[in-house]
């Protein structure tokens, strides 16, 4: 009898040790880590994944949440009256501004203010409003129009989806005169058309709202927008060697912005950069057991798996780099590989960059902003350059290395697998005591044009704004930034 | 020289500064002045090649361009025109180099005077980009301006402009009539 219970129970504990081994080699490749990634991807994303987000119902929310705090306008502009007030991330009435702009953003793409009347506007027109009482939202890229929409409203559709494909913010136009309606403007970037949504609405309280941010604004010298100097056309008889996109702001005096410093010391930086180390191996599924580990001449550290490898750099830089032929990391939210777009492909981004920095301290991936376009450039495209910037006082702050200028985090994402990650992960912050002075724009561009003109053909600056740079002895400095002929750079 | 130098003793090396020391006083008692004048020259010819040539604070209402082509204005368009905006931005291209000075016209005077703002004069010269911008504030009514392009006193281009700032009153009757005829 005795030996029967026996034999039963060492048969129970057979059975348990084949599931935990065979859970072992499935889930954690403990045993046999060469040639089993598949499996375990595979599980992960037939299996685990798409259980995981039958029960899990907040996860578009969680995504949309994250959107919000990373997608936010690059500047609002209010102009009433010939008055003219330029507000930042940073800046005290910025929160305000942009849940009142939000907020009628969203109420028009939810349908809860009605269109009236849609009209097609020439682009001089659109122009033409900003001088007027009106609200410009720019969030100073290119993005996908579902994309954006989900964001504002949580819906990818709504009644603009059809005029509107690609958008880079919207004007908010309360007229000056004649008319008591609000009209909602905005241009598709891709047909580069220009619409009038004239929204059924009482413009009173918008006006009062407007009046009450622009009471306070200085008096002096107001930012003057490239179309009112005629600097977006080439006159004749007036030849310049730079033509500005006609919505660039012009500061026409030198102005000064804080001093941005590094957020604690080098030090503390490091010893917290050493104790995340286990979380970082978790989020880029680097199994600590079975991976090669050496720190290199430079005092890296390096983290070596079959497919990848992981280097922590002692100044805060973090970078994964596939090997060649390989897929790299599975960070889709979906089994379907099929029309993998800018939507999807910024959606399983956002959520890996979310879950990184939620091992780093909490205003970390506040501070951080997309800084690339969110636009697929054809419609088969499905491999994606994604890229955050960390932003002090909605400024960003840009790394200068051996081979260029650096945002935050630069990504590629491939069909939902991660290629390419780079990351710096120290903080800064603003000195509001210490302010450091600016050049005017058209300073800049002399520099720009004296660095790049070729004697033919004009520079064409298309976007232009201000950026503090970490150079490489470690001196945080202002420097303006842009796209120039297509290609972003510094203006030096 | 040298020779003598080394082969000679103390006293001979201090007779020998002593007698540089005779030549130079001799050579700078005779060549001050021609020297002082020299160096004079020099510094006034750098002081006038590093320090950026300034236009006129005045200029009369009649004065004329004495080259053309140096300067286009880009921005107001229009040489006469009206705005209900009290910033008027001004631009215009140059060659790099060239000075622009804007004035605004003095009835009082009757001449143009170097706009001042916080003490300084809307004075720039030119960079690579070739495009000067500046602002200014409008006065209600008529407003005329002048901008100058120019390298020196005597090559120069002047181009006048009037701004006429209408009154938000009278643009209120208007939008006023205009609503009452849509509502």
């Amino acid at each position: 009898m005795l030996k029967k219970y026996l034999k039963n129970l060492l048969l129970f504990f057979s059975v348990l040790l084949m599931f935990f081994l065979a859970g072992q080699i499935w889930f954690g490749s403990y045993f046999l880590p060469d040639g089993y990634s598949y499996i375990t991807s595979s599980i992960h994303s037939h299996i685990i994944n798409p259980i995981q987000k039958w029960f899990d119902k907040g996860h578009e929310a969680g995504f949309s949440q994250n959107m919000k705090v990373l997608l936010k306008p690059n500047k609002i502009v209010l102009n009433h009256s010939g008055n003219r007030v330029m507000i930042q991330n940073g800046h005290p009435d910025f929160e305000k501004v942009r849940s009142f702009s939000d907020e009628f953003i969203y109420k028009v793409l939810t349908g809860e203010y009605s269109v009236r009347i849609k009209e097609t506007i020439s682009t001089d027109t659109y122009h033409s409003l900003l001088k007027g009482k009106t609200i410009y939202v720019d969030y100073g890229k290119d993005c996908d129009f579902r994309l954006f929409s989900s964001t504002l409203c949580d819906q990818s559709s709504n009644l603009l989806s059809e005029d509107i494909s690609i958008v880079s913010g919207y004007i908010i136009g309360l007229h000056d005169s004649v008319m008591n309606d609000v009209s909602l403007y905005i241009t598709d970037k891709k047909s580069n058309t220009a619409y009038r949504y004239i929204i059924e609405m009482n413009k009173n309280a918008l006006d009062a709202q407007l009046q009450e941010y622009l009471a306070g604004a200085s008096t002096g010298n107001i930012l003057s927008y490239s179309f009112e100097l005629n600097f977006h056309k080439e006159q004749e008889n007036s030849a310049s060697k730079v033509l500005f996109d006609p919505l660039i702001l012009l500061d026409l005096m030198p102005s000064e912005i804080p001093s941005v410093q590094m957020l604690g010391t080098e030090e503390e930086h490091r010893s917290r950069f050493e104790e995340m180390t286990e979380d970082v191996l978790e989020v880029f599924s680097i199994n600590s057991r079975t991976m090669r580990r050496y720190t290199d001449l430079e005092n890296a550290r390096v983290f070596v798996e079959n497919n990848a490898t992981l280097t922590m750099y002692p100044n805060g830089r973090l970078e994964y780099q596939t090997v060649q032929g390989s897929r790299g990391l599975d960070i889709s939210n979906s089994t379907d590989r099929t029309n993998y777009d800018v939507s999807r492909a910024m959606a399983d981004s956002v959520d890996f960059v979310a879950a990184l920095c939620s091992y780093m301290p909490e205003t970390y991936f506040e501070h951080l902003q997309i800084s690339s376009g969110l636009v697929s450039q054809t419609e088969r495209q499905t491999s994606y350059k994604l890229s955050f910037d960390y932003c002090v006082n909605g400024v960003p702050v840009r790394w200068q290395t051996e081979d260029g200028y650096h945002a935050a985090i630069e990504m590629e994402v491939t069909e939902g697998y991660l290629t390419s990650y780079r990351h710096c992960l120290w903080g800064y912050k603003a000195y509001e005591g210490e302010r450091q002075q600016c050049l005017p724009l058209l300073t800049a561009a002399d520099q720009l044009v004296n660095t790049l003109h070729n004697g033919t053909e004009p520079l064409h600056i298309e976007t232009a704004d201000y950026c503090y740079v970490v150079e490489e002895a470690g001196a945080v400095v202002p420097k303006w930034y842009g796209r120039v002929d297509g290609v972003e750079r510094i203006f030096e | 020289m040298n020779f003598w130098v080394k082969e000679g003793n103390k006293k001979s090396i201090y007779a020998c500064l002593k007698l540089y020391q005779e030549v130079l006083q001799l050579v700078m008692k005779k060549y001050i002045s021609r020297i002082c004048v020299v160096l004079l020259t020099l510094v006034m010819l750098m002081s006038m090649a590093v320090s950026a040539y300034a236009a006129p604070d005045v200029l009369p209402a009649e004065v004329e361009s004495t080259v053309e082509g140096l300067l286009t204005l880009k921005a107001p368009e229009q040489l006469i025109t009206s705005t209900d905006n009290k910033k008027l931005p001004i631009s215009a291209t140059v060659p790099e180099g060239a000075q622009v000075t804007v004035y605004r016209f003095d009835a009082v005077t009757g001449c143009y005077h170097k706009i001042v703002v916080d003490d300084v004069p809307m004075e720039t010269t030119v960079g690579a980009t070739m495009l000067y911008a500046g602002q200014v504030d409008l006065t209600t009514g008529n407003n005329k301006f002048l901008i100058r392009g120019g390298w020196d006193d005597s090559v120069y281009i002047v181009v006048k402009f009037e701004v006429n700032l209408l009154h938000i009153g009278f643009m209120d009757r208007i939008k006023g009539v205009i609503s009452s005829i849509f509502n």
